[in-house]
């Protein structure tokens, strides 16, 4: 069923396992493999750990609806802004969480400094703008 | 006031609690605000009076926001319209009237704003090919509307619209940091870029040049979209699972789109479905008539890099990576909400709009 690449550096450390639904279908309707699975260590970090999965799965699209997903997770996918492409995944894990640690830094995954707008820039998109109307 | 670089004078302080970006997309309706967004598929499915009371008595109502009423009008939206059996698409500009965009609309306000709100300012998104129909849709929209879902009853009123064209929309959402103060993605502010939408019926594309639009080429092919690659795919796959689908007279669109992006048909009691051939042969006709676009505008010599958006981007991104050959290909929004990429660019231009253009 699932297309899901596992890393060959798992670790066994003590995890919890979270499952959040990922479809905008109802509960009730609901089908087992739209689900995310997610490890979490004790001292790990949920959003963290989605952003690691994200970064070293590069090759793969994970297409997910919102309505289901924890602000956790929302938060975790609005941080990460990386140009990459994935394959369709309906199930997912973090397998090396160790190696979160390199992945949890702010700078990373958000927080560019601003580059002023230019006035070219500015009348050619409004100029064109207003032409076009 | 902020004083920008070379004397720019722009409003540094300016009241957006009544901004919306609406993109009433063929196969999602989607709208964004600075604090939230929403989408659900493209259904509206007016009640009568039978049907609402069958509804009201079954307590569905209370449950689903899915039932809603619009200006004393019940109607079922979204996938509820869906599972209904709704066939009463509008398609092109034919859709722009109270009844139908204005509903929509006023459905997708209603989400975006908890407490509804008097004085809204309406960044609206349109396939370039509809542009003489910008007041069309404006006489859809503006004004007063009373919305009650679960329950809850809101009234807005749309003061005022803009409008943008998708693609540019989508190349600003790249270009554009979040409140349009500044550039996202400096190195983009050099060369040439393509933008391509991949919408439900119609791919468009626009260049940006050293990162501002090009207008004049705006370009729209009305003939491509993932609309047709799902129906293609819903063919194909009936056609290969005709004894377990036989009594299925509705294939959902939902689980079509599932089935299309992961190659595995959601089948409920006969499990899912292995479909990747036909997934496969349904998305590579869309590759091959995207590339074709994209080959238009010069390919992979003349252009810096590329931006896809749409949600049509989401299901054929890797697809395309690979035909378009192109080292700097990127998604127009965030992976998991591609979709949203042209509503949150126009939103950032509606803020664009007030810091510079005077709305």
């Amino acid at each position: 069923m699932a297309r899901n690449k596992r890393s060959s550096k798992q670790i066994n450390l003590p995890v919890r396992t979270f499952s959040f639904r990922l479809s905008n279908e109802k509960p009730q309707e609901k089908i087992a493999r739209s689900r995310l699975e997610l490890m979490e260590t004790e001292g790990g970090n949920l959003r963290d750990a989605i952003i690691h999965w994200l970064t070293r799965n590069e090759n793969e699209l994970l297409i997910v609806h919102h309505d289901d997903v924890t602000l956790a997770v929302q938060d975790a996918f609005a941080r990460f802004k990386a140009d990459f492409f994935m394959e369709v995944l309906d199930h997912i894990r973090v397998e090396h969480p160790a190696a979160l640690q390199e992945y949890v830094n702010p700078q990373a995954v958000s927080g560019k400094p601003v580059t002023p707008l230019t006035p070219e820039f500015i009348t050619g998109v409004l100029g064109g703008m207003k032409k076009r109307s | 006031m902020q004083k920008q670089k070379k004397g720019i004078v722009g409003i540094a302080n300016y009241d957006s609690s009544g901004f919306a970006a609406l993109d009433v997309g063929h196969a999602l309706v989607k709208g964004v605000t600075d604090k939230h967004w929403t989408d659900f598929p493209h259904a509206l499915m007016p009640l009568d009076d039978k049907t609402w009371s069958d509804v009201k008595a079954r307590g569905v109502i209370d449950r689903s926001d899915d039932y809603v009423v619009v200006n004393r009008q019940p109607y079922a939206i979204g996938e509820t319209a869906e599972n209904h059996g709704w066939r009463g698409r509008l398609e092109g500009a034919a859709r722009y009237v109270p009844e139908y965009y204005g509903v929509l609309a006023a459905v997708l306000l209603h989400r975006l704003f908890p407490e509804g709100h008097r004085s809204l300012e309406v960044m609206a998104t349109h396939a370039p090919e509809y542009i003489d129909y910008r007041a069309d849709m404006e006489s859809a929209l503006i004004g007063r509307w009373e919305v009650e879902s679960q329950g809850k009853k809101r009234s807005y009123f749309v003061r005022h619209m803009s409008f943008v064209d998708e693609p540019i929309a989508a190349g600003m959402n790249v270009i554009l940091d979040e409140k349009a103060s500044g550039f996202q993605h400096p190195e983009l502010q050099s060369g040439t870029g393509l933008v391509i939408d991949i919408g439900g019926f119609t791919t468009d594309a626009a260049l940006l040049k050293n990162g501002v639009p090009d207008y004049l080429s705006i370009y729209s092919d009305p003939g491509v979209g993932i609309i047709r690659a799902i129906d293609e795919f819903k063919r194909s796959l009936r056609s290969r699972y005709a004894a377990e689908l036989k009594n299925s007279s509705l294939l959902r669109p939902d689980k079509l789109r599932i089935g299309l992006a992961t190659g595995e048909y959601p089948a409920g009691g006969y499990g899912n479905l292995e479909c990747q051939a036909e997934s496969d042969m349904a998305c590579e006709r869309l590759v091959t008539l995207v590339s074709d676009i994209y080959n238009r505008f010069g390919g992979t010599s003349d252009m810096n890099f590329v931006i896809l958006a749409g949600g049509g981007a989401g299901l054929l991104a890797s697809r395309l990576i690979t035909r378009l050959n192109h080292p700097n290909v990127r998604l127009a929004g965030r992976p998991t909400v591609i979709h949203m990429s042209i509503a949150e660019g126009a939103l950032k231009m509606l803020h664009l709009l007030k810091q510079y253009g005077g709305i």
